[in-house]
């Protein structure tokens, strides 16, 4: 490698974020005796993050270009527990869970599509916009509709589906942990969001509008489309990634995502993404996922005790933001 | 696909709408006009109790107002029971939300002569009776019980409620370790002493996985909050330690239904808010009916047929172990 490229490689915030990851685990793995770098621990954090991870994709879209969305575990609930109060009340997705995700996923694309529909027609504060939003779907979702815990009614599709592994690993004590299926959503959804802000006119159309909205509009992005399509996608994508969770976790909890906002925006600035748009990557944010999902889930291993743990959440959280932002002063600068 | 989805929406609005039409009912000539305000609406737990208050309604032939707010909101309940106390009814009964901000409207309701009874407000002053399905160290005992029995009586085990602020939970998690001290000298409590799943089921399979990790040893969790078990038992069974390690909580039969069947879990602990809720109507028509309730007092329910009183508050012994061969009787 010669100079230049690793000048420009120590100028990227991801850079920087990726040594944190792996300074963290280390740190981990020796203070916890070892208990980090095992095969079971690796699954199960590996678990853990393809929900967060996810929602993380979603968030990086709108921040890239310079919005914000608050609703989108709003809508993640809303779509996941009417699909699924719709299959257990007409029988659906006994053995296949596709009708259920389908529905999921118009759902969210019709309530994403009130966001994108409001927020390109008035160029009101996403952020207000979002947290009214937000509340909105809420009220539909607890009040309107009231919608109901299901736990042992839902149907047997989507246990199926959150049950099915790739492969199963063994700890030294023989016990076993297995590699849920739904990793591979994970994967391909940051696959996808990588190329369509790499190669596509749409993801070089958010980049631009986060840059700078007017300049976007004079060269010619209709900007009014692209954001009420990057809203529409995130909504249908919410509610995807909504029916996920309940497969995971085997209940359709209408609360269960509330306040999911407040751990992943920070996880995506924390990989990155400009809080003034324009700015993030794939791999940054993956990396800040990584870090918080190992974060969480070793406070048990480090003896941290729950009183403690939203803490160092925080002081995580506060650590890795003053890195990037010392790191875009100095790009600047 | 649409359409479905607009025959779910059209349906439900329909549903929620007769629920709020169905409110207003008139009392029949002698019998008195009896309300019941749930903390919610919409969940399994409050769903169940309004069947059972139905149920009640029916055999007895007495009307009863079954209504509460959609979300757990102290304002938006104590609203509902200013409105029924406003409609004159004779028997008011709920399970508040925040006991304290019923304080006010349930000491106007207690001058206007209506009798009130509430249940999971034992600290409640302007109410004739609180009647609670068990005392705080019975459940955390029962809890404990159950697990030494299947634990053999030895072996380390953790406490896990929802969150440390839930002061219920965390209560009766005392009583359990108070009660393994007093009678498991072998069972030992690990230096973590008790974690929260944020009353989340996957976060309950993440900690499980956790805190096996760490204490290879572990033998029992011994968890409060309804999602504990359910979590723990989908850890234990997919690390092949169904047997080895033993977990209990308070829970939703069905929820639990396979574990139980296939061993992951011996048993979970429950206590039937439906008969509360019967007991409370019937403690309620006995004094509309000028009946005095003692200690020793027969409520006419399972359980609830010898209470203890004290003061105002009416203790039963309705917590239930929720086995395999019980676990399909209550329809959720």
């Amino acid at each position: 490698m010669n100079k230049a490229a690793l000048k420009r490689m120590t100028k990227r915030t991801e850079f920087y974020i990726f040594l944190v990851l792996i300074a963290m685990c280390i740190a981990i793995e020796i203070i916890s005796g070892g208990q980090l770098f095992a095969a079971d621990k690796i699954v199960t954090i590996l678990r853990s993050m393809v929900v967060d991870g996810m929602f993380a994709m979603c968030c990086l879209v709108v921040m890239i270009s310079g919005g914000f969305d608050l609703s989108f575990p709003a809508i993640a609930s809303l779509a996941s527990c009417l699909s699924a109060t719709i299959c257990v009340n007409f029988g659906f997705c006994e053995t296949n869970p596709i009708i259920g995700i389908l529905l999921a996923i118009v759902i969210g694309a019709v309530l994403g599509m009130f966001n994108g529909w409001i927020i390109s027609n008035f160029k009101l504060n996403t952020m207000i916009v979002t947290l009214a939003t937000q509340t909105f779907f809420t009220g539909i979702t607890m009040g309107l509709l009231q919608l109901k815990e299901i736990t042992s009614k839902l149907p047997k599709g989507f246990r199926n589906m959150g049950e099915s592994y790739l492969f199963e690993v063994y700890n030294a004590a023989g016990l076993r942990s297995t590699m849920t299926s739904m990793f591979i959503f994970l994967v391909l959804l940051c696959l996808a969001t990588s190329f369509v802000l790499k190669h596509t006119m749409f993801g070089r159309g958010l980049y631009a509008i986060g840059g700078n909205e007017v300049s976007a509009e004079r060269a010619g992005y209709n900007v009014k489309r692209i954001k009420f399509l990057l809203y529409t996608v995130v909504g249908a994508m919410s509610g995807f990634i909504g029916i996920i969770r309940v497969s995971m976790a085997r209940q359709a909890i209408p609360k269960a995502l509330d306040g999911k906002e407040m751990t992943i925006i920070p996880a995506v600035i924390l990989g990155g993404a400009s809080i003034f748009g324009g700015e993030g990557s794939v791999f940054g944010t993956v990396c800040a996922v990584a870090i918080i999902t190992v974060v969480s889930n070793s406070m048990l291993l480090l003896g941290i005790g729950t009183y403690w743990q939203d803490f160092f959440n925080g002081l995580v959280i506060l650590v890795g933001i003053t890195i990037s932002a010392v790191q875009a002063k100095r790009r600047n600068g | 696909m649409k359409k479905k989805f607009a025959a779910g929406l059209v349906t439900l609005a329909v549903s929620a709408g007769m629920l709020a039409c169905g409110a207003t009912v008139f009392a029949e000539e002698g019998n008195p006009t009896i309300a019941f305000v749930p903390k919610v609406m919409g969940q399994a737990w409050w769903d169940h109790v309004e069947e059972n208050v139905k149920e009640w309604s029916e055999e007895n032939g007495i009307d009863v107002i079954y209504k509460g707010p959609t979300d757990t909101d102290a304002a938006a309940q104590v609203q509902i029971m200013t409105d029924l106390v406003n409609q004159g009814v004779d028997i008011l009964c709920f399970s508040p939300n925040d006991p304290d901000a019923c304080e006010a409207i349930c000491k106007e309701a207690m001058d206007k002569g209506i009798i009130v009874i509430a249940t999971e407000a034992s600290g409640m002053e302007n109410v004739n009776y609180d009647i609670e399905a068990f005392d705080e160290t019975g459940l955390g005992g029962f809890l404990m019980d159950q697990l030494a029995e299947q634990m053999g009586g030895e072996g380390q085990y953790i406490t896990m409620v929802g969150s440390m602020t839930m002061e219920s939970q965390n209560n009766w998690a005392d009583a359990a370790v108070a009660r393994a001290e007093e009678a498991y000298p072998d069972m030992e409590l690990v230096p973590d002493k008790r974690v929260a799943d944020d009353s989340d089921a996957e976060k309950a399979y993440e900690l499980t996985k956790e805190l096996i990790t760490k204490y290879p040893d572990l033998k029992g969790i011994l968890g409060t909050g309804s999602f504990d078990a359910p979590g723990a038992a989908r850890a234990i069974q997919e690390l092949g330690l169904t047997g080895k390690v033993f977990a209990i909580s308070v829970a939703m039969p069905l929820e639990v239904a396979d574990y139980l069947e296939d061993g992951t879990l011996g048993s979970v602990a429950l206590w039937d808010a439906g008969i509360t809720a019967k007991a409370m109507l019937n403690c309620a028509v006995k004094l509309y009916n000028g009946e005095e309730i003692t200690d020793g007092a027969d409520l006419g329910e399972e359980g609830y047929d010898a209470v203890a009183v004290q003061d105002k508050v009416i203790v039963g012994e309705g917590q239930i172990a929720i086995t395999k061969e019980n676990c399909y009787d209550f329809g959720f």
